[in-house]
């Protein structure tokens, strides 16, 4: 299962590219402006609280964005190109895997 | 009453041996009757007729006469063409011997044999094919055998010759009248079939039973470059299955683009055979034959190695495989047309209703939300109290997140743009989000004219691009993209290309954006083509024709 999406680590730059949701991890693939490929390994055990933010101001490229509490370091902040439905079944699905 | 000289009962035994042959006697019978007169007419004691099979090589029948079945069956199996028989099989010319036993190329005789001196063999000869020879030996008296002997036994051959040329002919005739019949039987089972699936493998089975082939496999084409085995049959072919060939490097290519059938006795000699194939089968010799319809090359079966001692295929089974290829081409055009009417309804369908729920968000949802707000405006201007005016300003603000994604939703389902203003508007709005949001440069050139495409076209063609510009956030990790639209005669082509790390686009296993991409097109009689590899960027073509 992949997802086209941007984003984002505390204030870093914003990255565009994949999503890819397997073995109990989660691998973000893309690109920055200025930046050349990079590959970011996140383990759900990694994560902590995940949410849909909708308010505007916290939004990421305008859309509906997914935050993430990561463990060691800075929120990661994720939005869908596919659709806003996508961004709802990302988030169940890390609801999920965070319980099992 | 005069009594008859002995030429005038030879001339009558000749007359009796040649009605004979236009009676209703069986081969075995009438070539029996021709031997047994041949004996009698030149006093022989013993005569044989022996019959060449068709390969050539050995006796398939062996007739006698004068032997009884007692020293019949202590002689044991037929002769095997060796020594004198062998002789005259493989030099088919009249031989007249006083001795057989001082012929050097005799091997003598087996055990219990009736002892043979004097001997006149004639081939049976038609139109310089040889079917066979005539041997008589031991004439009566003691005596050799003699130029007018071997004269007469020359005209009793070429009836025999005759006869079994017709007998040949009427079985070679009633073989391909049963296989006509199995033919016809299997084309009308396919006429019934209309899954293309099912179809394509009853074709590969039922043409497999047919030509009682090793294997069988139906090549239709994937893309422009390649061919695919949509269906297979045989054991060792069925890891073939769902394979793609490319068109260029491989017989099955040449086939469908000559548009005509071969047959290949060696294929390790024909360089244009695919290695790969053939390999994976152990392939000895081949079969293609291009499915044809109305004109159109649709597809292409290949079928390999006859089973049985001569893996060899004869031009009698070409010939049924082209003639089952005729039928089968007409029946998976028409499933494959079934199945592109099914498709074309999906896709109108689902547009259809994108359109609708777009609609239907943007006017109703949309006015109502807008309502909405400016009722929460007047509001904050009456509410009195910092409690109540900041719960009115979240409302509103949430009022406002919410309109925007609605509004998003909308655009992404159908945008209103590409039914009011057409393509170009809809594709510079499409383009200019895209490089808001990932940041990547996207250049778009539309190379057309203020004009209206056809609507199925606009649709297509939008989605194509969306599709393209969503695989390269996903899989490009580019840092320019751009998207052209041009013209070029009676069509109009998209052209997306990135600077990414391109791909193997004949290897490509992702979900269905490419193979839906390339179904869309295939509706509307266009062409989709990707250009890639690995490091090197990819361009994607999609071309339709526009009446
Ligand atoms: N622009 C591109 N650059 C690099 N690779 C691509 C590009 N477009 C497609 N691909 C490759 O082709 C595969 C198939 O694409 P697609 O059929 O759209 O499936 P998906 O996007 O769901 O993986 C992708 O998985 C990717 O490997
Ligand atoms: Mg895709």
């Amino acid at each position: 299962m992949s997802y086209a999406v941007v984003w984002e680590e505390g204030n870093g730059p914003v990255f565009a590219g994949r999503l890819e949701l397997r073995d109990g991890r989660l691998d973000l693939i893309g690109t920055a402006l200025g930046s050349g490929p990079t590959r970011r390994t996140l383990h759900f055990s990694e994560l902590g609280p995940v949410w849909v933010e909708r308010r505007r101001t916290l939004r990421l490229v305008g859309r509906p964005t997914l935050v993430a509490e990561v463990a060691a370091g800075p929120r990661l902040r994720i939005s869908s190109l596919d659709g806003a439905g996508a961004l709802h079944e990302l988030a169940e699905l890390l609801h999920a895997s965070a319980a099992a | 009453m005069e009594a008859a000289t002995p030429s005038q009962n030879r001339l009558r035994a000749l007359l009796e041996a040649s009605l004979a042959i236009s009676s209703e006697l069986s081969l075995d019978a009438l070539l029996r009757r021709l031997v047994e007169a041949a004996a009698e007419l030149t006093g022989a004691r013993y005569g044989a007729l022996g019959v060449i099979d068709p390969s050539g090589s050995q006796l398939e029948r062996f007739l006698t006469t004068g032997i009884d079945d007692e020293t019949h069956a202590a002689i044991g199996e037929l002769p095997r063409g060796r020594g004198i028989l062998g002789a005259l099989i493989r030099d088919a010319r009249p031989l007249r011997l006083h001795d057989l036993k001082d012929d050097q190329r005799s091997v003598g005789f087996p055990p219990n044999h009736p002892p043979m001196r004097s001997f006149l063999g004639v081939p049976i000869l038609l139109r310089g094919v040889a079917y066979g020879n005539f041997y008589l030996t031991e004439k009566a008296g003691d005596e050799d055998f003699t130029e007018e002997d071997q004269e007469l036994v020359t005209l009793l051959a070429g009836q025999a010759a005759v006869a079994i040329e017709n007998a040949r002919l009427y079985e070679a005739s009633q073989q391909w009248s049963r296989q006509l019949e199995s033919l016809n039987e299997v084309g009308n089972a396919l006429a019934t079939e209309t899954d293309l699936d099912r179809l394509l493998d009853l074709v590969a089975r039922r043409l497999r039973e047919l030509l009682g082939a090793r294997f069988v496999g139906v090549l239709l084409p994937a893309g422009d470059a390649a061919l695919r085995f949509a269906a297979v049959a045989g054991d060792e072919g069925v890891a073939l299955q769902g394979r793609t060939i490319p068109r260029s490097a491989s017989k099955a290519g040449r086939v469908i683009e000559r548009g005509r059938s071969e047959r290949i006795d060696s294929v390790l000699d024909d360089p244009e055979v695919d290695r790969e194939v053939s390999r994976a089968l152990g392939a000895r010799t081949g079969l293609w034959v291009p499915l044809v319809v109305r004109g159109r090359t649709i597809g292409v079966i290949e079928v390999h190695d006859k089973l049985g001692a001569d893996a060899r295929f004869s031009d009698t089974d070409l010939r049924i495989a082209e003639t089952f290829a005729t039928r089968a081409a007409v029946a998976v055009d028409l499933s494959q047309r079934i199945a592109r009417d099914a498709l074309r309804r999906v896709v109108d369908a689902q547009e259809r209703e994108r359109r609708r729920l777009a609609r239907e968000l943007h006017d109703e949802t949309g006015q109502a939300l807008t309502s909405i707000l400016l009722g929460l405006r007047s509001l904050e201007e009456v509410v009195q109290g910092d409690e109540p005016r900041e719960a009115t300003a979240k409302l509103r603000e949430l009022v406002v997140a919410t309109l925007q994604d609605v509004r998003q939703l909308a655009v992404e389902l159908r945008p209103k743009v590409l039914d009011d203003f057409g393509l170009v508007p809809a594709l510079e709005r499409l383009t200019e989000t895209f490089g808001a949001q990932t940041r990547i440069d996207v250049q778009f050139e539309p190379g057309l004219a203020d004009e209206r495409l056809p609507g199925e076209v606009e649709t297509a063609l939008y989605r194509i691009v969306q599709e393209s510009l969503t695989n390269v956030v996903k899989h490009a990790q580019a840092a320019h993209v751009s998207v052209l639209l041009t013209r070029r005669g009676g069509s109009v082509a998209a052209v997306i290309e990135d600077d990414g790390r391109g791909f193997e686009p004949g290897e490509a296993d992702g979900g269905f954006g490419l193979e839906g991409m390339r179904e869309r097109i295939q509706l509307l009689d266009g062409t989709l083509t990707i250009e890639s590899a690995p490091g090197g960027g990819t361009t994607l073509v999609a071309e339709v024709p526009v009446r």
